[in-house]
């Protein structure tokens, strides 16, 4: 019996020493130091047709704007995992590492602090070091836009909105939209409800289920998968996506979706290191530097939606109208922003209200 | 004729045990070679990627530090489910207990941010404990009393602990300057456990490795281990033998919290350092599946979960290979079942009959 035990061990070590060997030439990261690589942390799986698979297309940009290699670790938790990613990223020999979730924040900064030759950028947090930078989008842009083809397009007057946290980020959107929706229809209400959840299909779509049933005829969200957008279509009622082009699921009442387009930044981002120009900043792009986008037309955006949109996109774009510019009451009807005044970046940060027109609370 | 039977093996035969091990892995390893090959990955690429997975996460420096950076949460939790599981409770609620010590270390640090380090620290552990101590009495209690299905009761505590974390975030604990973001503040810098000089494991690991010794002597050494290892093997001989079931009950499935509430104190201290939703990160319920096929020894246990954390680690890794996660996490689940599943056939033997 022990030699046999003994003999499987050897054997065991053998095959490990093959497999080692076979293998051990290929990763040698400290050839490649003069070479620029750029890792991706990505807070859920790149299969997720939204969020994530927007940054994995830029991802995937910049791979084919500079030929170098890139890498990518999905489903990183924000959790003890976010550190191990980075840490395994800048093993295999990255030198620029970008991570996509609010909480990657301190691993990112903490890895920044211990590489201080390479190069960080956080997406949606608001902490910096001087190597490490972060990005976002101004994605109430978009969000008031997708209010115009909803505010159009309900009979019922009733809009619904599935959101997965009251954060600022959320709110923002809710309030954008909801003011979007009220720029063309002032009758119209936005219902929203809370998921507690970023990305879960079946949540997302029992949520839209729920705003279909109470008689929603409009079905816009917040989430990370495409699932609301289903719910829509299973029970032929309009949509609006999030995140990425969502027509694939939208049917014949799929409108358009707010939708990310990261790859410029990244592209910008790894040629200021190739340049070596790469500075240190907090990068909140619009939609005039394309960060952000309205999704092409699904094909019940009717001649009238168009004009009321493209108008209101140039007005974004050109400065000549701010989203959130006074006039804005709160759901109890007092004035949060006067007339005349425009919200800083500060105060849309930390936005902390729903306006008048939302039916919901902000407390979860 | 002869005939054949299947009988089951008397404990303890090391050999066996050992036995089985190594051809789980052998096993595993030829599994996932073969499911690498299906999956369009040519024989050097498939080999690399099982060079990452058994090799560097285990058989280098830098990836065994890694994989026992990651097996620290494990290891507290399955030797807290591992007294629970010896005396037959089966306490599946790891991750709830684990939260709560989180919570009560992390309120702590926030409390009292000016007390020395050390006194500061031991009332952070000690007050993980207690609350995951009092989560798992709360199931406890009722099974010792009214016999209440212990593993439902601990599995439903757990989605109770994880929502009222969430209520923390959003509410009392929110960090007013993070400008509008749902997160608890940063706790302070005295609090933080103590790491080892360029890896990622900090002290929690000698908490870990402590309480295996401990849980070894008190189990072998001391009447009331003697008395707990009775109840789990015959609970009806125990209480002729005029044993407190009862009582070991609640208080088996209270240590079992409490060392489960360390591994939440730990996370926060040594990892996080503040309180967050995702601080469990499934640990509890992974550390079931560890002290399983620990067969329930605590020293088994702490190797098993660095076992455990070399495969989370090497999921990571390989994917700078361009594995993706999913393939990883297949590969995760055909080694534990190879185990499980080798473990099991290995606890029974054909003898012949006639």
């Amino acid at each position: 019996m022990k030699k046999f035990v003994a003999l499987l061990f050897a054997t065991l070590f053998m095959l490990m020493a093959m497999v080692g060997c076979t293998s051990e030439p290929a990763d040698n990261p400290e050839d490649e130091t003069s070479e620029i690589k750029a890792g991706f942390v990505y807070i859920g799986p790149i299969g997720d047709q939204g969020f994530t698979h927007m940054h994995d297309l830029g991802r995937q940009a910049v791979e084919a704007e500079f030929g170098i290699e890139t890498m990518y670790i999905e489903n990183v938790g924000e959790t003890s995992a976010a550190k191990e990613a980075i840490d395994t990223l800048i093993d295999a020999g990255c030198n620029v590492i970008f991570a996509t979730s609010f909480g990657h924040m301190d691993a990112m900064v903490q890895a920044s602090e211990e590489h201080p030759d390479l190069v960080f950028a956080h997406f949606s947090g608001f902490k910096t070091t001087e190597n490490m930078s972060n990005y976002f989008g101004r994605m109430y842009e978009p969000r008031f836009l997708s209010g115009i083809a909803a505010g159009h397009a309900t009979e019922s007057n009733q809009i619904g909105y599935v959101a997965a946290f009251a954060i600022p980020e959320v709110l923002r959107g809710i309030n954008a939209f909801t003011l979007g929706v009220q720029s063309v229809n002032p009758e119209a209400e936005v219902n929203v409800v809370w998921t507690s959840d970023w990305g879960d299909p079946t949540i997302g779509k029992n949520a839209a289920n729920g705003l279909l049933d109470a008689g929603c005829d409009v079905i816009a969200m917040h989430q990370d998968s495409p699932q609301p957008v289903v719910a829509a279509a299973e029970a032929d009622v309009y949509s609006i996506g999030y995140h990425a082009p969502m027509a694939q699921w939208g049917g014949d009442k799929y409108l358009t979706a707010p939708i990310w387009d990261v790859s410029g930044y990244y592209v910008n981002t790894v040629q200021s290191v190739i340049d070596g120009t790469w500075e240190m900043e907090e990068y909140w792009g619009g939609m005039s530097d394309g960060m952000v986008v309205l999704d092409d037309f699904g094909p019940a955006v009717t001649d009238e939606m168009k004009a009321d949109i493209e108008a209101a996109t140039q007005a974004i774009v050109s400065g000549e109208m701010h989203v959130f510019q006074g006039p804005i009451m709160n759901q109890a009807g007092e004035v949060v922003v006067p007339e005349g005044v425009t919200m800083t970046d500060g105060e849309m940060l930390g936005m902390n209200f729903l306006v008048q027109g939302v039916n919901g609370e902000v407390s979860e | 004729m002869k005939q054949y039977r299947i009988e089951k093996r008397m404990d303890g035969d090391m050999g066996n045990i050992v036995l089985a091990r190594v051809l789980a892995i052998l096993l595993a390893v030829a599994v996932t070679y073969f499911l690498l090959l299906v999956s369009g990955y040519d024989v050097e690429k498939s080999l690399k990627v099982l060079h990452t997975l058994f090799v560097k996460t285990l058989f280098t420096q830098k990836g065994l530090l890694s994989s026992i950076a990651r097996s620290i949460p494990i290891m507290l939790c399955a030797l807290g489910v591992t007294i629970a599981f010896r005396m037959k409770l089966w306490n599946i609620g790891a991750e709830g207990q684990m939260a709560m010590g989180a919570v009560a270390g992390a309120g702590i640090a926030m409390a009292f941010p000016d007390m020395p380090r050390i006194p500061l620290i031991l009332l952070m552990l000690f007050g993980g404990m207690l609350l995951g101590m009092l989560v798992a009495m709360l199931a406890g209690i009722p099974k010792a009393y009214w016999n209440v299905n212990e593993t439902i009761l601990t599995l439903m505590l757990n989605y109770i602990v994880l929502l009222f974390i969430r209520y923390l975030e959003v509410g009392p604990w929110k960090d007013p300057n993070a400008g509008g973001f749902s997160i608890t503040p940063e706790i302070t810098k005295t609090a933080w456990f103590s790491m080892i000089a360029g890896t990622r494991i900090h002290a929690g690991i000698f908490i870990a490795i402590a309480i295996a010794i401990i849980y070894y002597f008190v189990m072998k050494k001391t009447k009331w281990g003697f008395e707990v290892r009775v109840i789990g093997d015959n609970p009806a001989a125990a209480q002729y033998a005029g044993i407190n079931v009862k009582k070991n009950i609640i208080w088996v499935m209270g240590i079992s919290g409490a060392i489960a509430g360390l591994a939440g104190v730990s996370e926060v201290a040594g990892v996080v350092h503040r309180l967050e939703s995702g601080i469990t990160g499934g640990y509890g319920f992974t550390a079931v599946i560890i002290a399983w096929i620990a067969r329930l020894n605590p020293f088994s246990a702490v190797g098993m979960s660095v076992f455990m954390g070399a495969l989370i680690y090497g999921g990571t890794i390989v994917q700078t290979q361009g594995v993706p996660f999913a393939v990883g996490q297949m590969i995760q689940g055909i080694i534990l079942f190879c185990v499980l599943g080798v473990d099991l056939v290995s606890r029974y033997k054909i003898v012949k009959v006639g």
